[in-house]
């Protein structure tokens, strides 16, 4: 059983972390060289192989000071009963997912990494890993541990990375963070694992940012704000967090090399002394060491409710089957000519629904045109971005020009039908064919996106899967009758707005859990209270709030190369096509019912 | 016959399938690493490997345990530059094209009771499994265009050069010695005689050719006949257990092992048994029956890939006539294909790649694919039943039958 080893990590080693401590207090401000020359010189005196890596930012973001190099230091302990095959990896970032200099993080992971060298207990390597910061630095690491390092200590089984701002001796509660890029999770036996020692040495967890007060919760309401809260970050993983917007906690960095990441976060100041958190990591690291094979695969798709609650694929999976389904549905639906607003509603005739070759190939034409130009303009965004211009305090300009450039267009695109009702044209069965094929086959093709998406990311599937839901109502028909809503529709369903409102509301200090109570235990003072306090104060002049977006979409755009992060490519193969080709299918006046004349008199007689 | 509209179809078809690997070259390792494209048995990747050791003087079927694929089959592919593969595979594939077309044209339903050229010509040449099998390189494509003229053959009653072609087809892939029960039927018919007669002829027109076809296999493998075990043991003994869309492998996991020859028999004679029984049942329609043959083949042969598919999927254009009567709708079976079939690589990768999924996941997907396949051609068994039924009884086709 995990924690079950009796842990010598106590008095004596507190002092080795608080001498640590004073150290890297002292020389936080020095230059990135000496920092790493410091820890280098600790690592090897304690017996570690030391190496250095420099990380060159694919291109520079306001995190990583310019373009210069970003050095991580790691040291390598080839645990001598070991078969040198596997390791497990303790990270301490100099700054934390925060921004903050990670003063307790470091200490305390040097104190450990020298007190792990004196157990003989240890049957896989042992790696500590010192990144300028979680982010891109230690993506390049983990990339580069396996391509091309000269020192290595084989294959990594799991990652922890340790972050505590503060440089007290005390702290409240653990907080775990395992969401990675692309819905992938660490396995949850090793969640599991750190939540049951954690608890046993007498700390709360806490999963997805749920703070110290609701802690203690564990009833309906807490484990459904907990599943919004893990749907919301596991899909939004790799893109919102960080002091630079675009994302990167550790365990994104670690995601698509089959590694089982965690990290944990100390918070507060009080309560626990800092040796109990080593204990913890202590504990972590023999279970992870005791593993005779490989982490169980079972494991992998989950959703917490609470610390020690779960549920499994099996249970939540038909959720996003259902939304997806609800496309192929109104593609269907779109397909028998429901969509035409002319259509008297008739009973199901074969004959309405049989297709001309014009229309059908036409309607086929445009709408991989329209995917084609979509495609090209996502890889050149992701060109533009990661290569031509850098994200910092100079280009912000552009990047903000350039986001607000493209709501702007893409809301100004929603009102084209306006536009379009002043050209007059005849209307034909053919146009009326077109567009219903346009229609359906572009709902089919956005189906079929989700099913593929559903089983590699289920919240990003399940989360756009109901934003995009508006674009199954659209209807076409006469202009004049459809445009106010199609244009409702299509702006509740547009990528953009969504870009714009999720990039606000990540600036914005919003807290589940605060929105819970005042519902579950409602009172009207209450209420109040928070509504001045969180409300009102927003300030709307504020400019880091209107930067979220830009934020936001350098997180998306990027997200591909600096992390592996699919959800900007499936923006732009899925959801952008579609939205596309329904904006067209409401621009198009159609004034002739599917059903032909003759039909109707032969069912009148 | 072929009309011009036709031509156009087959050379931008032939156009497409030289272009496409000319400027993509990777597209071909790309596919041939994926499990829907490329099994031992016919991978491009150990066809090159067989052929850098012919050529090296390592002769890959006296020694080791490598390579699987026919040795004529290797020794022809010396024939060519390697660099020029991607032309032989274009042409091979272009051809089996034409020769749907062909088919199509010899059959003998009635005019009103098939495609047009131009449909079979535009499923074939624009279908993407096809398209995709083309670009792979797999070896699987030979057997399917020996196969395809064949069934040419047979319906234009050339019937010595269709069994030498069997043979081939059979020394290549060893499944379609099956089909030789309904031909030896179907032979017998037309040819009149004696049974016992013909049944000799064809039997020794057969052994003989086969004979030739080992004796040269023989010779080219170095004076061995280690060559057997290793395309016909593999094929059938299910020697290089690799997951593949197919039913076997999932039932040659570790954990069944101590189950394995019961499975292995079960599976081999699963293959067979249907052959009879269906060939008894339609002795009038040979080509219905060869397209049922394959169809239950795919299902239970060991190694199938997406050459297989795309084979009963193209030959079934050729049956228009029973489309009438089907039960499910052609376009959500085409549809859930098309899903499955993209659902599977990502099952694979969640599994191999990503590490969070598992076998079962693969499985039960392939188990999926396969079952459609089942379901389609149990929907044309019945829907050809159906009609046999009308024409016999002389029942007005538009009233609706059902079981009772």
């Amino acid at each position: 059983m995990p924690s079950q080893a009796y842990s010598f990590f106590r008095e004596s080693e507190w002092n080795f972390v608080r001498g640590y401590r004073d150290e890297i207090i002292d020389h936080i401000n020095d230059s990135m060289e000496d920092r790493n020359n410091m820890i280098g010189s600790w690592l090897s005196e304690v017996g570690y192989k030391v190496s250095r890596f420099e990380a060159i930012p694919p291109f520079s973001n306001k995190a990583s000071n310019g373009t210069e190099n970003q050095l991580v230091t790691y040291g390598i302990y080839h645990a001598p009963k070991g078969d040198d095959t596997e390791a497990m990896v303790l990270v301490a970032p100099w700054k934390t997912l925060d921004g903050e200099n990670n003063i307790n993080g470091l200490a305390l992971s040097m104190g450990l990494a020298r007190y792990f060298n004196r157990l003989s207990i240890w049957s896989k390597n042992i790696i500590v890993v010192f990144p300028e910061n979680g982010q891109d630095t230690l993506r390049s690491w983990v990339d580069a541990y396996h391509s091309n390092l000269d020192q290595t200590g084989g294959s990594i089984e799991s990652a922890v990375i340790l972050e505590f701002a503060s440089d007290t001796d005390g702290l409240d509660y653990i907080e775990l963070n395992y969401a990675g890029v692309n819905g992938q999770l660490p396995n949850l036996d090793l969640i599991n694992c750190a939540v049951m020692i954690s608890e046993h040495e007498g700390f709360k967890v806490s999963v997805h940012n749920t703070p110290l007060g609701q802690l203690w919760a564990n009833d309906y309401f807490s484990r459904i704000t907990t599943l919004l809260k893990g749907i919301y970050g596991m899909a939004t993983a790799g893109l919102l967090h960080g002091v630079n917007g675009g994302g990167g906690n550790g365990c994104e960095a670690f995601s698509g090399w089959n590694v089982q990441t965690i990290t944990i976060i100390a918070k507060g100041t009080s309560g626990k002394d800092i040796t109990t958190l080593g204990r913890v990591l202590e504990a972590v690291f023999r279970s992870v060491n005791n593993l005779l094979e490989k982490f169980h695969q079972s494991f992998f798709f989950y959703l917490l409710l609470a610390p020690r609650q779960f549920v499994s694929i099996g249970n939540y999976l038909p959720a996003a089957v259902l939304t997806a389904t609800s496309f192929a549905v109104a593609s269907l639906s779109s397909l028998m000519t429901n969509n035409n607003i002319n259509n008297p509603s008739t009973k199901f005739n074969i004959k309405v629904v049989k297709l001309d070759n014009l229309p059908l190939i036409s309607g086929l034409l445009v709408f991989m045109l329209v995917t084609f130009t979509m495609i090209v303009f996502g890889l050149f965004m992701i060109y533009l971005f990661s290569n031509k211009i850098q994200y910092d305090e100079l280009s912000e300009d552009i990047y903000l020009k350039i986001t607000y450039g493209l709501i702007a267009a893409n809301i100004g695109s929603i009102f084209t039908p306006y536009l379009t009702r002043l050209f007059k044209y005849k209307s034909s069965a053919t146009l009326s064919q077109f567009v219903r094929i346009l229609n359906s086959f572009s709902l089919f093709y956005l189906t079929f996106s989700f099913i593929a998406l559903m089983v590699l990311h289920f919240s990003l599937s399940f989360l756009i899967s109901i934003v995009a839901l508006p674009l199954t109502f659209v209807k076409y028909g006469p202009l004049k009758r459809t445009t106010t809503k199609n244009v409702l529709w299509l702006f509740l369903s547009s990528p953009f707005t969504w870009l714009f409102l999720l990039g606000l509301f990540n600036k914005l200090d919003f807290q589940l859990d605060v929105l819970r109570n005042l519902i579950q235990y409602f009172e009207f003072p209450l209420l109040v209270k928070e509504f001045n306090e969180k409300v009102l104060t927003v300030d709307l002049t504020d400019k880091e709030l209107w930067m979220g977006p830009v934020d936001l979409l350098y997180g998306l755009v990027t997200g591909y190369v600096r992390l592996q992060n699919w959800t900007w490519l499936f923006v732009t193969f899925a959801w952008l096509p579609v939205w596309f080709c329904t904006l067209i299918v409401s621009c198009i006046n159609v004034e002739t019912s599917d059903v032909v004349e003759s039909d109707l008199d032969k069912k009148d007689q | 016959m072929i009309d011009k509209s036709v031509y156009s179809i087959i050379t931008v078809g032939f156009v497409i399938r030289v272009l496409i690997p000319l400027s993509f070259p990777q597209l071909t390792s790309i596919l041939d690493r994926s499990v829907l494209f490329s099994t031992p048995i016919s991978s491009y990747r150990s066809l090159n490997e067989g052929l850098f050791l012919l050529t090296n003087e390592l002769n890959p079927y006296k020694y080791g345990d490598l390579i699987h694929q026919p040795p004529l089959l290797l020794w022809f592919f010396t024939l060519f530059k390697r660099t020029d593969d991607y032309l032989i595979f274009a042409l091979i594939d272009t051809l089996i094209g034409i020769m749907l077309i062909q088919i199509n044209n010899h059959t003998s339903y009635k005019k009103s009771e098939k495609f047009n050229s131009i449909t079979i010509g535009l499923f074939y040449f624009f279908n993407p499994m096809s398209l995709l099998t083309t670009f792979s390189k797999s070896t699987n494509l030979i057997n399917n265009l020996i196969l395809l003229i064949m069934i040419d053959c047979l319906l234009l009653k050339k019937f010595r050069i269709s069994i030498i072609l069997l043979t081939l087809s059979a020394y290549l892939s060893y499944y379609s010695i099956y089909l030789i029960v309904p031909i030896i039927i179907h032979i017998n018919k037309e040819q009149g005689g004696s049974t016992l007669k013909n049944i000799f002829k064809i039997g020794s027109l057969f052994s003989i050719t086969l004979s030739i076809l080992f004796y040269s296999s023989y010779i080219i493998s170095d004076y061995s006949f280690n060559f057997l075990r290793l395309n016909y043991g593999t094929i059938i003994l299910f020697d290089k257990i690799t997951p593949n869309m197919g039913l076997w492998w999932y039932f040659f996991t570790e954990i069944f092992e101590f189950f394995n020859d019961f499975y292995l028999s079960i599976f081999n004679i699963y293959s067979f048994i249907f052959v009879i029984p269906i060939t008894l049942r339609f002795p009038k329609d040979l080509m219905f029956n060869i397209w049922l043959i394959i169809g239950f083949t795919n299902f239970s042969k060991t190694y199938p890939t997406i050459s297989d598919l795309t084979l009963f999927y193209s030959m079934l254009f050729l049956f228009k006539i029973y489309f009438k009567k089907l039960k499910f709708s052609q376009l959500i079976s085409y549809l859930t294909i098309l899903i499955i079939l993209s659902l599977l690589p990502i099952f694979y990768f969640v599994w191999m790649n990503l590490n969070s999924g598992n076998a079962n996941f693969f499985y039960a997907i392939g188990l999926v694919l396969n079952l459609i396949q089942i379901i389609i051609l149990t929907d044309f068994l019945w829907s050809k039943i159906q009609i046999e039924y009308y024409e016999l009884n002389n029942v007005d086709m538009n009233v609706k039958l059902s079981q009772i």
